[in-house]
């Protein structure tokens, strides 16, 4: 906690462009805290007033050619609604109006519109009533669920308070194409869910186990707890976890479900068999429920979408292709044969855009057209 | 055609709320210059600003029916401004990609000026081949400052933008740069492929 007068300096400097390091962390995270926000509100206020220097031509040329009202079919606007239990978001007195599509600061600017864009922190919250709660990156709410109560800030929901009584109440947390989301759960358990996954747990742990249910790919740190035990369900196989690290990647278009252990211990239960894992290890479970152990696979590649990054070490274009479809929401077609035996390698910002993406893969020799949200790759 | 370039802000605000083109454009040219220079400050990058710009704008036209009831229209604009500016940087506050983009912007900021010194001769090839591949803007932005050694506010004046955007430039120019030069710099990412 800073007090409000280092915060007037740091905010002079970030005006100023003269903020180090260390200050810059401090002064985001004072502009997260509501106390701060009248002063910040302020100095907008005073910029605004300033005269200003004259703007370039070029820029109020572009911007007056999408504007013009003769030409902009602009109907990706609404005024928001807040719901009565919708997380709380940055309502102002005045009108507060969003655009469908996120912005993203890296992409460059194109003359096209509607060009797919990165993911971005998103997801669907449902509450044991069956409410239906929409998260973003934003804001920073409460709810309560049973003992626990529910907090947002920056893409991760967290609930604080795990109650030993009670009946169990199961949240739902879905995220969509080209989202992810993180989630602390009552016994501090921490999930980070891909795009396209979800994530069915208890508001708190009341019962005599921890059991969760995902669809999708996850990333679980799980606070041990030796007398409850914790379980992953993942289609007809369940992961017991006993204090531990790992990635499960059970989306239904992969060919397996692909459980990587990073550190700790878990054992695969599927109808025919109970199969150990040790740290570096990665199971394979099909769909006919049989098991197979694989040594050492690249556990950096496996959990590299969680650190920002999508990391291929040999891996086949369909392979490479399904997880940009899943990130950037796109389809993908091929127009001639499928490529099978060529393999892709290579390190990609999560952040990039849809063009540096393609770039990279043209770099590769990996020819793709964009075409609306459809990827197609040439033979 | 309507002329509004002497309009009051009341003729102009009666004048879209009617639905009047010009009365818009009128008012777009009167204020936008603030909008804009303000969430550039604010933003530090021009993509972002220009974005809030237009949509401070678009929401103007689109929100024309209600504005018979608006008094002020600097006061109604700029609130409207203030609050979009600020949702959107708290937003973006957030976003990795953004915080990583302000951490290098405020690197670049107190970098001391002058040119890099470039010892190898092949690298100084690669680099100069790089640099042609970035936008007009970028490279002359990039060039001045790095290979020429001009400071910020020179390259503003020459240039004709704000210092904001010459340091966004050289921003973008460098990771783009990092890119396309592996090895050189830092290795942003690499590139095999079988």
């Amino acid at each position: 906690m800073i007090h409000p007068e280092q915060f007037a300096t740091l905010l002079q400097q970030y005006l100023n462009d003269t903020l180090d390091a260390p200050g810059l962390e401090l002064f985001r995270q004072a502009l997260q805290q509501e106390q701060y926000r009248q002063l910040f509100e302020a100095a907008i206020d005073q910029q605004l007033l300033q005269s200003p220097p004259a703007g370039p031509d070029e820029v109020k040329e572009r911007l007056w050619s999408q504007l013009r009202p003769a030409q902009t079919p602009r109907a990706a606007w609404w005024p928001r609604v807040a719901a009565a239990a919708s997380i709380a978001l940055l309502l102002s007195a005045g009108i507060y109006f969003w655009k469908n599509h996120p912005t993203t600061p890296k992409a460059p600017i194109t003359a096209q519109k509607n060009l797919p864009v990165p993911g971005s922190s998103k997801a669907i919250l449902t509450l044991a009533d069956g409410t239906q709660v929409p998260l973003d990156s934003s804001g920073a709410t409460v709810a309560r669920q049973g003992n626990a109560s529910l907090q947002l800030s920056g893409g991760v929901l967290a609930y604080n308070g795990n109650g030993t009584t009670g009946p169990l109440q199961y949240n739902m947390l879905q995220v969509p194409r080209g989202g992810q989301f993180r989630i602390v759960l009552a016994d501090g358990s921490r999930v980070w869910l891909n795009a396209a996954s979800s994530l069915r747990y208890p508001a708190s742990f009341t019962g005599s186990d921890r059991t969760v249910e995902l669809t999708g790919e996850a990333y679980f740190e799980i606070a041990p707890a030796p007398n409850q035990p914790f379980f992953v369900k993942v289609q007809h196989t369940t992961i017991q976890v006993l204090g531990t690290s790992f990635n499960v990647n059970a989306y239904t278009e992969e060919p397996s479900i692909r459980t990587t252990l990073v550190e700790g211990a878990i054992a695969l239960k599927t109808p025919k068999a109970t199969t150990r894992i040790q740290p570096g290890q990665q199971a394979s479970t099909t769909a006919d429920g049989s098991t197979q152990v694989m040594a050492a696979p690249d556990v950096e590649e496996i959990v590299a979408w969680k650190n920002g990054y999508f990391l291929f070490n040999h891996e086949k274009i369909p392979g490479v292709m399904r997880q940009i479809a899943r990130w950037y929401d796109v389809e993908v077609e091929y127009a001639g044969k499928v490529p099978a035996d060529r393999e892709f390698g290579g390190k990609i910002n999560r952040n990039s855009s849809i063009e540096e993406v393609i770039r990279i893969l043209e770099l590769s020799k990996i020819h793709v057209k964009l075409s609306h949200h459809k990827i197609i790759v040439q033979p | 055609m309507e002329c509004f370039i002497n309009s009051s802000d009341q003729e102009l605000l009666a004048g879209i709320a009617a639905g009047n083109e010009d009365a818009y454009r009128r008012v777009f040219e009167r204020y936008w210059e603030r909008v804009y220079a303000a969430a550039l400050v604010l933003s530090k990058s021009p993509e972002i600003a220009e974005d809030i710009t237009q949509d401070v704008f678009a929401m103007l036209w689109e929100k024309r029916t209600t504005l018979p009831s608006v008094t002020n229209l600097q006061g109604y604009l700029f609130i409207a401004a203030r609050n979009l500016i600020f949702s959107r940087l708290r937003k973006l506050h957030s976003q990795a990609s953004y915080l990583e983009y302000q951490a290098q912007y405020f690197r670049e900021s107190a970098r001391m000026e002058g040119p890099e010194e470039i010892y190898s001769r092949d690298l100084l090839q690669q680099l100069q081949q790089a640099i042609l591949k970035l936008p007009p803007q970028q490279q002359k932005a990039f060039r001045l400052s790095r290979l020429e050694g001009l400071d910020h506010a020179e390259i503003a004046a020459l240039m004709g933008i704000s210092r904001v955007t010459v340091k966004s430039y050289i921003v973008q120019a460098l990771a783009a740069l990092r890119k396309w030069l592996p090895g050189y710099l830092v290795t942003f990412f690499f590139l095999v492929c079988s």
